[in-house]
């Protein structure tokens, strides 16, 4: 680094310190650079007083009340689902759908970061034997990793159902099945993720579509009592590793309503995106 | 369940004046702004069931106002440029009657975020007023992150040439306690 000392900050670096976007030893470097320059001051300066006045004149912005008419579109929206969550659109999640409430506090890029760990931590995605832990839990009913067999309740609900609808598997044993959402991986594969319930216990998986069949890639199973050896894991943890899990495949926005139900009219064929 | 749909609705509710300012600074002016919040309020109720519980609600928010804007609002009706000329001359006229600052240097601050172009524009809103981290910003937007490092670092040095040409007192804007004329 010979060049160092000779080399101006860039922008981008002033930049990066004054946003604290610069790792500690990286920081400290700059930081040293800056106290030695004059020049790097005052273009700091520069910087620096840019924000100010952005946060002055546009900060405040914020504070401003709230369009009523927006506000009454929003309310009219919540009182419609709740009228219709009693019939055919199913809890994402029940009890834990407040805890993963509470994970919206985290910044996402924080738990981006902590959801990495996290899914090493539970067999680094695809079809690790420690998965198979998480998976079958003893349960018969439950999906486990790979295939998912042609005429199988949960291929038809991957086949044919639209997101948030759930399928009755079971009238007697409460067993119903409901597609999550659908969205794309980086690399190109149309998943959907799913959620298998019973009684006792919710499954919640991912499977993607493979040539013209279903392969399921993550299942966790959560049971409202659970216990550290039953094979299974609380709620919210399930939940989040579920998510994490669909971060590593760097899935997309899932799609919206009209372009799964393409997807689903077209037999998930003809994808060219 | 009814509580899950309730606390989401809630949420979206607190939201909406962050999903505000940045469609102000998006578009530049209130008008165009309360559209572009309606539409994008619009579109995340529409979109409600695809929002993955768990994920950042105001970042999805965000990315939906903003592709609105760019996919949808500015293309067609190509506001940029209109709204820019309209309001050079709105910010000369006030100029030399300056009284205090607020609502005119808002304007003035307003006009000069237009000249940037939406790609530095947009990067610059989400760090330094929504306070965004360089890869929340790049996740909303969909660019990598060496991307909007070097749109920022473009955008902080051409608004503060802006602000400076049309002060001669550059220093103004750097110490907040002190006032010019």
């Amino acid at each position: 680094m010979s060049s160092e000392n000779q080399t101006r900050l860039s922008d981008e670096e002033l930049c990066a310190y004054l946003d604290g976007e610069l790792a500690e030893t990286e920081r400290a470097r700059v930081e040293a650079r800056i106290t030695h320059s004059q020049d790097a001051q005052a273009r700091l300066n520069r910087l620096v007083g840019v924000d100010q006045v952005l946060a002055r004149t546009l900060g405040p912005l914020d504070q401003e009340p709230v369009p009523a008419h927006v506000l009454e579109m929003i309310e009219r929206s919540k009182q419609e689902a709740v009228a219709r969550a009693g019939d055919n659109v199913v809890p994402l999640g029940g009890a834990s759908a407040r805890w993963r409430k509470n994970a919206a506090a985290f910044p996402f890029s924080g738990a981006m970061a902590a959801g990495l760990a996290l899914a090493i931590g539970l067999g680094s995605g695809f079809g690790l034997s420690e998965m198979g832990r998480f998976s079958s839990g003893g349960d018969p009913a439950l999906q486990a990793i790979g295939p998912v067999e042609d005429g199988s309740p949960l291929h038809a609900a991957l086949e044919h159902g639209q997101s948030a609808v759930a399928r009755v598997v079971s009238m007697e044993e409460g067993t119903s099945i409901t597609p999550v959402m659908t969205f794309q991986t980086a690399d190109g594969h149309i998943c959907r993720e799913f959620s298998y319930d019973s009684a006792e216990a919710q499954q919640r998986g991912v499977a993607c579509r493979e040539g013209p069949s279903w392969q399921v890639k993550f299942t966790v199973a959560s049971s409202a009592s659970s216990t550290p050896d039953d094979g299974y894991i609380p709620a919210g943890s399930a939940l989040l590793a579920v998510d994490i899990f669909i971060d590593t495949l760097g899935a997309g926005e899932p799609f919206g309503r009209e372009q799964e139900q393409q997807l689903i009219s077209d037999s998930w064929a003809g994808l060219e995106w | 369940m009814s509580a899950n749909l309730t606390d989401w609705h809630d949420e979206l509710v607190l939201l909406i004046p962050r999903v505000r300012r940045f469609a102000l600074t998006l578009t530049g002016s209130a008008h165009d702004a309360d559209d572009l919040v309606q539409a994008t309020v619009e579109k995340a109720l529409v979109k409600r069931e695809q929002f993955t519980p768990g994920t950042n609600l105001r970042g999805w928010l965000f990315r939906i106002c903003r592709n609105l804007w760019i996919d949808e609002w500015r293309g067609p009706r190509g506001k940029t440029d209109e709204w820019d000329a309209e309001n050079a001359d709105h910010v000369q006229t006030i100029d030399g009657e300056r009284v205090t600052s607020g609502v005119l240097e808002l304007a003035e601050v307003t006009a000069a975020m237009n000249t940037l172009g939406d790609d530095k524009r947009e990067v610059l809103a989400l760090v330094a007023v929504e306070g965004y981290s360089y890869k929340e910003v790049s996740e909303i937007l969909d660019i990598p992150v060496g991307t909007v490092m070097s749109r920022l670092a473009r955008a902080r040095q051409a608004l503060a040439d802006q602000l400076s040409l049309r002060n001669s007192d550059e220093s103004r804007y750097g110490d907040q306690s002190r006032e010019v004329n």
